[in-house]
């Protein structure tokens, strides 16, 4: 496989084949990460290739990744979430997906259940954007907090008190809607 | 009051958690959290976790179980409806698009021309150039020098140092052929060469002289003015054919115009303007091929030399001086036509090309669509071309002051809608397929069109990536 360094050197004069290569090794995840904010698989396809399109237009504006290029991946994508929320006043609330629902007979944890993981959702769609980006980057994407750091461009002890907020955030508003 | 005591029961439960929260932070919790969160990564137990922290355990069991459902929450993600297949074609085809522009600037930005960077080839003497090189210096030496500059000005396009050479070549030629048939088809061939230099200019993203321009609008009137000249049985075909090169050529510039810059563009499109005009005159003139002979063999633009006698023959006699200036311009205007005489008519002798005159002539030359090569020999033992009544009565009136009569053909015009190509606009041909209201700025992302160069999120700190502090150091992230 051909290291990074070298498709990035190729990518930048765009190269077909080095943007192929690159496409096909962060698309899947890039796909994977705006899924677990937005739970729509159709959009989220079209996001993704935004993404990388916007990729383009920086190489070309010569401002590369200042980084590491799957950080620079993620900001990106965020961004064009930001931006998709933005355009859309009232965050839409889909209902929770059947694999989720199929696969909680495997799971053996007492406190997981259909309505729990539903009310997730819409709790995890009333924390900040920035504490979203958080959860999504540690526990959907199961990034480090150093990496998290990089992407988001904060400290390691911000994310940390970050994450911090928007767990508890998440459990006061699971506790308040069981009352 | 039931529903007004829950409300406040909530509040204080939310005040009482967030409370907590905030002495949580203020003690380092959230670091022993991040702590406990990776150790559950590796065990994926709570219990074991939290008894590591006894101290804490009360406030991390439920977070760390908050943790658990949210890992589980987004533990599996479907797979994309179009396998991502769509969207890695649409960012290719952008790559393409962004690497044939990347190779546009790099030709512009090229200063130096190929020979001089080729110059350590020739420096090194084991290299085959050397070989070619001296073989060149010899046959240079044994040509003439008068051939030697025809010959290394035959491909130079405008800009380069024999591009005059060229054109005056292309001069000499129409001063050695009588032929208004042959003029006609050695113009049109020339305006041919112009739109290869256009073409030229084009890929190599280099400015168009005026010149080039210019030269096209003299070698189309040119062909109009030799059109006017040739036999009357002769000349619709002769206007029919200019008709179709001038629509031929029209497009031929409609397809560059959209590889060209906007600066190029302006240019090509004056040479454009001067097909289409040409044509619009050349199918008027169908219409009244009379009027056209006769307004523009009694035009006599500059440039134009009458037929008066080659080397091999003829006895044409020139107009005399005292013939009266002629009044028409480049548009002839049918209602001044001074008389022709005798002496502007071709004469009787055979006229014969010069031998070697074909392969001198640049460009190819086209069978006339009469079925009758340019290069046959013409025979004009035939009686002289001779004005018809009308003619001869309209100058005869001319002469003696009286009112002519305009010719029939109050010539109609056809709309400029007919002879238009489809316009363009600028900026608008190099991404045909870009989206609507994105013509203008391809290069911006939809928003951002105030920041074409900042990267999403970057808008305000194009240095820095989105959040960052200067007063906290980033976490350090991996630097590749």
């Amino acid at each position: 496989m051909t290291s990074e360094y070298a498709l990035l050197k190729r990518a930048q004069s765009y190269d077909e084949q080095a943007i192929g290569e690159l496409y096909d090794r962060y698309a899947p995840r890039i796909y994977g990460y705006i899924y677990k904010r937005i739970q729509n698989t159709q959009l989220a396809e079209d996001l993704t290739s935004e993404v990388f399109v916007r990729v383009l237009e920086a190489i070309r504006s010569e401002r590369f990744w200042h980084t590491s290029f799957v950080s620079w991946l993620y900001r990106i994508a965020h961004n064009l979430l930001v931006d998709y929320y933005r355009s859309r006043p009232s965050v839409l609330v889909l209902p929770l997906e059947e694999h989720l629902i199929a696969g909680l007979e495997e799971l053996n944890v007492p406190y997981v259940d259909k309505f729990a993981l539903e009310n997730l959702q819409e709790a995890i769609s009333q924390l900040t954007q920035a504490q979203q980006q958080v959860i999504a980057l540690r526990f959907g994407e199961q990034l480090m907090s150093k990496e998290v750091a990089e992407i988001m461009g904060k400290s390691i002890g911000a994310i940390e008190a970050l994450q911090f907020r928007a767990l508890a955030s998440l459990r006061r508003i699971l506790e308040v809607d069981e009352d | 009051m039931r529903e007004l005591i829950a409300m406040i029961k909530r509040r204080l439960k939310i005040k009482a958690i967030d409370q907590r929260t905030r002495e949580i932070v203020r003690t380092g919790t959230d670091r022993i959290l991040a702590q406990a969160l990776q150790d559950l990564g590796r065990t994926e137990d709570v219990e074991a976790v939290r008894r590591r922290y006894p101290e804490h355990a009360e406030d991390l069991q439920p977070l760390l179980e908050m943790a658990q459902l949210t890992t589980h929450y987004y533990a599996e993600v479907p797979d994309p409806p179009g396998g991502l297949a769509e969207g890695r074609a649409r960012v290719l085809k952008a790559a393409g698009e962004y690497r044939s522009e990347l190779r546009k600037r790099a030709l512009a930005s090229k200063v130096r021309p190929a020979w001089r960077r080729s110059s350590g080839l020739l420096s090194d003497w084991n290299s085959p150039l050397k070989w070619v090189s001296a073989v060149l210096v010899v046959l240079l030496a044994l040509m003439p020098v008068g051939q030697q500059l025809v010959w290394a000005s035959s491909n130079s396009i405008p800009g380069q140092i024999f591009y005059p050479v060229k054109l005056s070549n292309e001069d000499r030629h129409f001063e050695y052929i009588q032929n208004p048939e042959v003029q006609v088809m050695l113009a049109l061939a020339l305006t041919e060469e112009r739109i290869g230099e256009l073409e030229t200019l084009v890929s190599k993203d280099r400015p168009i002289p005026n010149v080039v321009v210019d030269r096209m609008d003299e070698l189309t009137q040119q062909a109009l003015v030799s059109a006017a000249w040739t036999s009357e049985d002769l000349t619709p075909n002769m206007l029919d054919y200019i008709v179709r090169r001038m629509q031929y050529q029209a497009e031929a510039l409609d397809d560059l115009m959209v590889q060209a810059d906007e600066t190029q563009q302006a240019t090509l499109s004056r040479a454009q303007q001067i097909c289409l005009e040409k044509r619009v005159v050349a199918v008027a003139a169908v219409a009244d091929t009379r009027a056209f002979r006769t307004a523009y063999r009694t035009g006599r633009p500059e440039r134009m030399p009458m037929p008066v006698g080659g080397p091999l023959g003829g006895t044409v006699t020139p107009v005399p001086d005292e013939y009266p200036a002629p009044t028409v311009t480049a548009t002839p205007q049918p209602d001044a036509i001074p008389r022709a005489t005798e002496e502007i008519l071709v004469g009787s002798e055979p006229w014969l090309l010069p031998e070697g005159l074909i392969e001198t002539l640049s460009g190819p030359v086209e069978t006339s669509s009469f079925g009758m090569s340019s290069f046959d020999y013409i025979d004009w033992d035939s009686p002289p071309e001779s004005e018809s009544e009308e003619e001869v009565t309209a100058g005869q009136q001319a002469d003696n002051g009286e009112e002519v009569a305009g010719p029939a053909a109050a010539q109609e015009q056809p709309s400029d809608d007919a002879n238009q190509l489809p316009a363009t606009p600028p900026g608008q041909d190099v991404r045909p397929d870009t989206p609507p209201g994105q013509e203008v700025r391809p290069d911006v992302p939809p928003g951002q069109e105030d920041r074409p160069d900042a990267p999403p999120g970057q808008e305000n700190r194009p240095d820095e990536p989105p959040g960052q502090d200067k007063d906290k150091p980033s976490g350090g992230g991996k630097k590749k």
